[in-house]
């Protein structure tokens, strides 16, 4: 019986001794989770708090995961001059539970949740920069828009961001033709481009069949280019403890659930004269899976006097994997100045 | 929390080692071998969920046994196709993820040779809780926070597994075995589908020869062969 005392007191000992969850100055390596309903939504907060300029990440997807963003230049670069959080989305990464809300209004409200979240925990004098990228550039914008979800953000960086569905095809579309007809006529990689154009000229974008079949050809299509490069030396999110298996089911479900198919019948361009806040655009010249047009569609809409556009010659949808330096200084140079 | 949960492991790890009691060790071998009985049985496994740590705690109770008389022209060989139920309960933590308790019940079928090894295969139900590894907070409609105590998710659970093992009776009549299980853990429902897990488990089993004693029904078979 005496041993069973101790054993409790030593756990409660323990248990007593654990360090607070929120890391309030130096480096964070923060891991906590919103509950929303019956979902479990992981954050990680990584980086400088001191600066009080946190870049939250809306990853891609749906279903993406965001701690594949925290690969060796995100931790060297952009953790050492600000907090970076990285959150995985409801049907996707990390996130576990039953049976949580699909429809898009759940990911705006958790959004929104997060940013609250945040300001309890670290202050709320704390900046806040909502990084958008693919999907994720639906969700932010779409956030943004509504109420006064802009008072709760510093900045707006929209990286390859789908916030126009429909547009967003038609442009994949036309830039497969184009571009497959440029490369053809030049003799580089004919056969692999040929079918495409082919596909391309002899169906339209609309429908869930077309609009598949012409993001699985832009992904293809992007390897095709000699101009987007990868460092080599570039890493992965290893050693992040993601949970492969749930990520991989999340992946299914989200495609399952269709969880994106309400962004089509919601575009943010008729909106987009609402945003007044200091913007950033990041585009990859050669994003064929959200073409460069969709951030013409944002500086043509978009009520920001503030508006900076960078684009990168060597990238492709993802400018933080093909040029990861360069995009890194981009970010944290324009955090600086806003 | 995990450190909670830790330290109640710990003290029905302690707990159990009171009333844990030997075999009085069965001599059997090819020659003789009707003396022995599958018996109820306590397993203690370390469990790994590919690379996270845990534990599972397990009684087997065998309710039948098939024993099987191979009789060749130089030579017998016996073979016992053993069938048990199991009850388990385990544990992993899975780092910034979630740990999980599972308590499961289990049918296993064995093959236990007459030189020692074993060869299993079993399936399962069962349920589970899962604890996510970190605090967890809830914001309210009007945007207030609240931290979420036992945040986590109840899930139904089946498995199906395989093992291999050695039984110290029959060779060397000592009460126990050692062995290696494979399993797959499916939870459900996991964001509308199901997450399986795989587990590895390696272990112990210590034979309990006056706690829930078993009187598994036996079956004899022999078969001849003039080959």
């Amino acid at each position: 019986m005496r041993i069973s005392y101790v054993i409790i007191l030593i756990g409660l000992l323990i248990a007593g001794c654990q360090k607070s969850s929120f890391t309030k100055n130096g480096q964070a390596n923060d891991q906590f989770f919103l509950k929303s309903g019956n979902i479990e939504l992981p954050i990680t907060v990584a980086g400088n708090v001191d600066a009080k300029k946190f870049l939250v990440i809306v990853h891609g997807g749906p279903g993406g995961n965001g701690l594949d963003y925290r690969d060796s230049y995100a931790m060297a670069l952009a953790e050492n001059k600000c907090a970076v959080v990285y959150w995985d989305q409801r049907f996707a990464g990390n996130s576990q539970g039953n049976n949580g809300a699909t429809d898009i209004s759940a990911f705006r409200q958790d959004i929104k949740n997060i940013l609250l979240l945040l300001k309890a925990q670290y202050g709320q004098d704390i900046q806040i920069y909502l990084m958008g990228h693919s999907w994720g550039g639906f969700l932010t914008p779409y956030f943004l828009v509504e109420g006064n979800n802009q008072s709760l953000v510093k900045g707006w960086i929209q990286v390859d961001g789908a916030h126009n569905y429909r547009m967003n095809d038609s442009l994949t579309r036309e830039m497969l033709i184009s571009t497959g007809k440029q490369e053809i006529a030049a003799g580089r990689r004919s056969s692999d481009w040929q079918p495409v154009v082919d596909w391309c000229m002899a169906n339209g974008f609309e429908g869930n069949d077309n609009a598949g079949q012409l993001n699985g050809y832009a992904h293809k299509a992007e390897e095709w280019i000699p101009a987007v490069t990868t460092p080599s030396n570039s890493t992965s999110s290893g050693g992040n403890n993601a949970a492969l298996l749930s990520h991989w089911i999340n992946e299914r479900a989200s495609g399952y659930l269709q969880l994106d198919g309400p962004a089509y019948t919601t575009p943010i361009s008729d909106q987009l004269h609402l945003l007044k806040l200091p913007t950033l655009l990041l585009w990859g010249q050669y994003d064929f899976v959200c073409p460069l047009g969709l951030s013409t569609d944002i500086e043509k809409h978009c009520a920001s006097t503030n508006l900076t556009k960078i684009i990168y010659e060597h990238s492709g949808h993802s400018p933080m994997v093909n040029e990861p330096v360069k995009f890194w200084e981009d970010v944290l140079a324009w955090m600086e100045r806003n | 929390m995990k450190q909670f949960f830790l330290s109640c492991l710990l003290l029905i790890l302690t707990g159990l080692s009171f009333s844990l009691y030997s075999q009085t060790p069965v001599r059997d071998s090819v020659a003789s071998t009707d003396a022995y009985v599958p018996t109820t049985a306590l397993k203690i496994g370390f469990v790994g969920a590919l690379l996270y740590p845990g534990c599972q705690f397990a009684l087997e109770r065998p309710y039948q046994y098939t024993e099987v008389t191979k009789q060749r022209q130089q030579k017998v060989k016996r073979i016992y196709k053993e069938r048990y139920i199991r009850y388990a309960l385990g544990i992993y933590s899975h780092y910034r993820y979630h740990t999980n308790f599972f308590l499961q019940c289990e049918n296993l079928q064995r093959r236990q040779k007459s030189t020692g090894w074993w060869f299993e295969s079993s399936e399962g139900v069962g349920v589970s809780r899962t604890f996510v590894n970190g605090p967890a907070y809830t914001v309210s409609d009007e945007g207030a926070i609240h931290k979420a105590t036992l945040a986590g998710n109840w899930y139904a659970l089946v498995s199906v597994g395989g093992s291999v093992g050695y039984n110290f009776n029959l060779k060397k009549h000592q009460p126990f075995s050692v062995y290696c299980k494979h399993q797959w853990l499916v939870l459900f429902p996991y964001n509308t589908l199901f997450l399986p897990r795989p587990l590895i488990e390696m272990g112990l089993t210590c034979s309990l020869s006056h706690f829930w004693q078993a009187h598994p029904v036996k079956k004899s078979k022999i078969i001849s062969s003039s080959k």
